[in-house]
């Protein structure tokens, strides 16, 4: 870090005709000798729908990551920076007394670590371990929480067996009876972050819209006279970030411009690439630059709502994904879903090494952060809610030990995981859910 | 572990035990044998204050009184280990059961704990297993410290759980080191507590003599080993944990004190005090009845493994007519739902 005696507001926008843009974390917005070096902790989950074909997850011994199994193996390069942690459960996705509708309750109880109520209009849950978090360090940045899909959304209806399906397309959850349903269009999602209507009047957004214009070049008079304002560092810092924030919105107006030409056999909203693979890139390119201009330090990102039928062409897997996860042992059914997970794994890894390939304090942005990588189920042919396969990517500002893989006692509640994070963000929140305390073991000094 | 038999709900048995003593054993194919009849079902088998192959035993029951293949692992039972502190060896015991291979020279018993990892986090096993039986239907067995009982109690909604599943905590007569969790339980359990004391468990001795008779259609049992290797045989063995669930199962051969006070001393003896203010009961048993319950606890102690019932398989017009037996239903639930959430109108 340069130490200036140049001095930035750390909520300082650009503001220009009908657009906002929020900055990267400066030098200049650290008061020298006074902020921490690292930069903010940030938290993220990103859900698995379906579960995992867990022959090809599981790691048989605790200890450290030396070779990984198939589904993991395009995480190969990262794996000084993950923790697999194994025999975590989501109790209160079991059947129980209930039965059926393990989808319907499993990303629910997942992330709230609650009962969930079988009905299709009373919800009745929890609040999720995201927006614990984000209720007390939400107040930091400009949006407490970031929630995104990779699919359309419902918000009503009966998804599975008597269970809503809000349920079942929400991972975040604000009140025990109100969820935050994700943003899955990528424009929507890009003006949530950088569009900040809450600046614009209606006259200003339309005429921008209306000219096609970049919101960047919307605020450049505004970025120019903050760069003069600005250190060397910081200068390149910005033009760094401006970039990337340019090249987003290229990305989401070709994604637009493209539209035309979506699968047919999907529904997609107007704007979403035909490939998930480049969805998938496109929206955590914009939850990316989210975390690094810290617009917001907590996201969740469904990958699937759960019980999912996406194919996936582009791999070869015209299949829905769901009807073959109840593989039934069958060989080529477990093959196409280890393909899948296989696939997911690989385009999350590509959002972990991009964090990992950007410095940030005396690290990068990687070690400040805490993203888990699981799913509800494990096995999706029988509804198995326990073994959860689970990821923690990153070091939580340098504060676990990465490398390595951590086998719990079986019926450990995967909101310890929850609760051992939000502590490490500050959260005072002694319980998250079901949880019965922290987990051991993640860090070794 | 998904046990529904259709019919009824079961008395759900969880069981906190030490495995230290032979009876504990018994207790166990007792649990078995009450399944088998389809008298109770096996909540939860909870080991604490004794080895990882304590634990081990344990699955190897249940694996043994399992026919056949377990279809998948939602079949299995976990079993709860106390494991955040040192672990103490195996008990010859133990040792014995876990060891016993077969002609061929492979293990005797199929066993799926081999590692920490493979045994369940006792208190929140404790507790989840609540979530798996009917309301008012559960009964805790507590022969061991009642250290995880009382951190399970701690965890958000606990108590009303209790409130609502559990039907009665038995407490059999043993030392509890921990004063302070033994205390909170006697203190702030919500449901009705009764003492299992040994007075009672000596008139249910059980006869070590009869052990190779009530097995001896099992070339091999883990329980009649455990028996055998832990002391020198023949001896007898005064049934605690064995009446304490066949109290669970069947309290009507039982009877019970008038309300007294039970207390845990300061060295962790547990005292049942008459009479008072007090809200606990001691369980007591006609002399007279002695004998034929004894045999009817050997009876279930040495029952063999029942196959689980027949899935009924229904032809495509029954399910048809269940499927809308239960879109009727959820739309009457629905229905009443929306009713109670609409404030009825002044006029």
């Amino acid at each position: 870090m340069i130490i200036t005696k140049k001095t930035l507001n750390r909520r300082t926008l650009l503001r220009g005709l009908g657009a906002a843009v929020a900055l990267p974390m400066l030098d200049a917005m650290s008061p020298a000798f006074a902020a921490s070096p690292s930069g903010p902790i940030r938290a993220a989950w990103f859900y698995v729908p379906n579960g995992i074909d867990m022959r090809n997850w599981v790691i048989p011994e605790p200890g450290p990551l030396t070779s990984l199994p198939p589904i993991l193996k395009p995480l190969e390069s990262l794996k000084s920076e993950l923790l697999v942690l194994s025999n975590l459960t989501a109790n209160w996705g079991r059947p129980h007394l209930v039965g059926a509708g393990d989808h319907g309750r499993a990303l629910a109880a997942y992330m709230t670590g609650s009962f969930v109520h079988q009905s299709v209009s009373n919800l009745k849950l929890g609040i999720s371990a995201d927006q614990i978090i984000a209720s007390e360090v939400g107040r930091q940045t400009a949006l407490p929480s970031l929630e995104i899909g990779l699919e359309e959304t419902r918000q009503a209806g009966n998804c599975d067996n008597g269970y809503s399906c809000a349920y079942a397309y929400n991972m975040s959850w604000r009140t025990p009876t109100q969820p935050m349903p994700p943003v899955s269009a990528p424009r929507a999602l890009f003006e949530r972050l950088f569009g900040a209507d809450n600046f614009t009047s209606p006259e200003d957004r339309a005429r921008r819209l209306a000219m096609r214009r970049s919101i960047l070049d919307s605020v450049l008079e505004s970025t120019q006279t903050i760069q003069a304002s600005l250190g060397p560092v910081d200068r390149r810092k910005l033009d760094e970030y401006l970039t990337s924030v340019r090249e987003v919105e290229q990305q989401v107006a070709r994604a637009e411009k493209d539209g035309v030409v979506i699968d047919p056999g999907m529904e997609k909203p107007f704007g979403v690439p035909a490939e998930f693979g480049d969805y998938f890139k496109l929206m955590t390119d914009m939850l990316f630059v989210a975390f690094k201009a810290d617009v917001t330090r907590v996201a969740t990102v469904m990958i699937g709502r759960e019980g999912s039928n996406r194919p996936y062409p582009e791999i070869g897997i015209s299949d829905s994904h769901h009807p073959i996860t109840h593989h039934q042992k069958n060989p080529v059914l477990l093959d196409k879903i280890t393909a899948i997970n296989t696939y997911h794994a690989k385009l999350f890894g590509g959002f972990l090494q991009k964090l990992k390939d950007t410095p940030e304090g005396d690290s990068n942005m990687l070690a400040n952060s805490m993203i888990v990588y699981g799913s509800g189920l494990s096995d999706g042919d029988t509804h198995l809610h326990d073994e959860l396969p689970t990821i923690l990517a990153g070091r939580g500002g340098n504060f676990f030990t990465p490398g390595r893989h951590v086998m719990y006692q079986r019926e450990t509640p995967v909101t310890n995981l929850f609760a051992t994070m939000a502590q490490r963000m500050g959260v005072r929140s002694e319980h998250i859910g079901d949880s019965t305390g922290r987990l051991a073991e993640l860090s070794l000094s | 572990m998904q046990f529904g038999f259709g019919g009824p709900p079961l008395t759900g048995i969880v069981y906190n035990t030490t495995l230290s003593r032979p009876d504990s054993a018994l207790a166990l194919a007792l649990l078995y044998g009450l399944e088998g009849k389809r008298e109770a079902r096996v909540g939860a088998v909870a080991v604490s204050e004794n080895s990882l192959g304590a634990a081990a035993f344990a699955d190897v029951v249940f694996r043994f009184y399992q026919l056949g293949q377990i279809p998948n692992a939602n079949r299995i039972m976990p079993v709860g280990l106390a494991a955040d502190k040192p672990l103490p060896p195996d008990s010859p015991a133990v040792k014995a059961v876990l060891a016993r291979v077969n002609d061929k020279g492979e293990p005797a018993y199929r066993r799926g704990i081999h590692k920490v990892p493979d045994t369940s986090e006792i208190s929140a096993q404790l507790r989840n297993a609540m979530a798996y039986l009917a309301d008012g239907t559960m009964v805790y067995v507590l022969s061991a410290p009642a250290t995880y009982l009382a951190r399970a109690m701690n965890y958000p909604g606990v108590t009303e759980q209790i409130k609502a599943k559990v039907k009665a905590l038995v407490i059999c007569e043993c030392s509890q080191p921990d004063v302070l969790a033994i205390r909170k339980v006697l203190a702030e359990w919500p449901s009705p507590i009764v003492f299992m004391g040994r007075d009672t468990a000596e008139a249910l001795t059980y006869p070590g003599s009869t052990l190779d008779t009530d097995f001896a259609w099992a070339p091999a049992h883990p329980v009649a080993d455990f028996y055998r290797a832990a002391r020198s045989m023949p001896y007898d063995a005064p049934a605690l944990d064995p009446a304490a669930i066949l109290y669970a199962s069947r309290p009507a051969e039982f009877q019970l004190s008038d309300p007294g006070t039970l207390e845990a001393t300061d060295s962790g003896e547990l005292r049942f005090l008459p009479g008072g203010a007090g809200k606990h009961r001691r369980v007591l048993l006609d002399p007279a009845k002695a004998p034929a319950l004894l045999a009817t606890m050997r009876e279930l102690i040495a029952a063999k493994p029942v196959p689980p019932p027949p899935r009924r398989r229904f032809s495509p017009e029954e399910l048809e007519k269940l499927k809308k037996q239960r879109e009727e239903e959820l739309k009457k639930r629905e229905e009443a739902e929306q009713k109670k959430a609409t404030p009825p109108s002044p006029l």
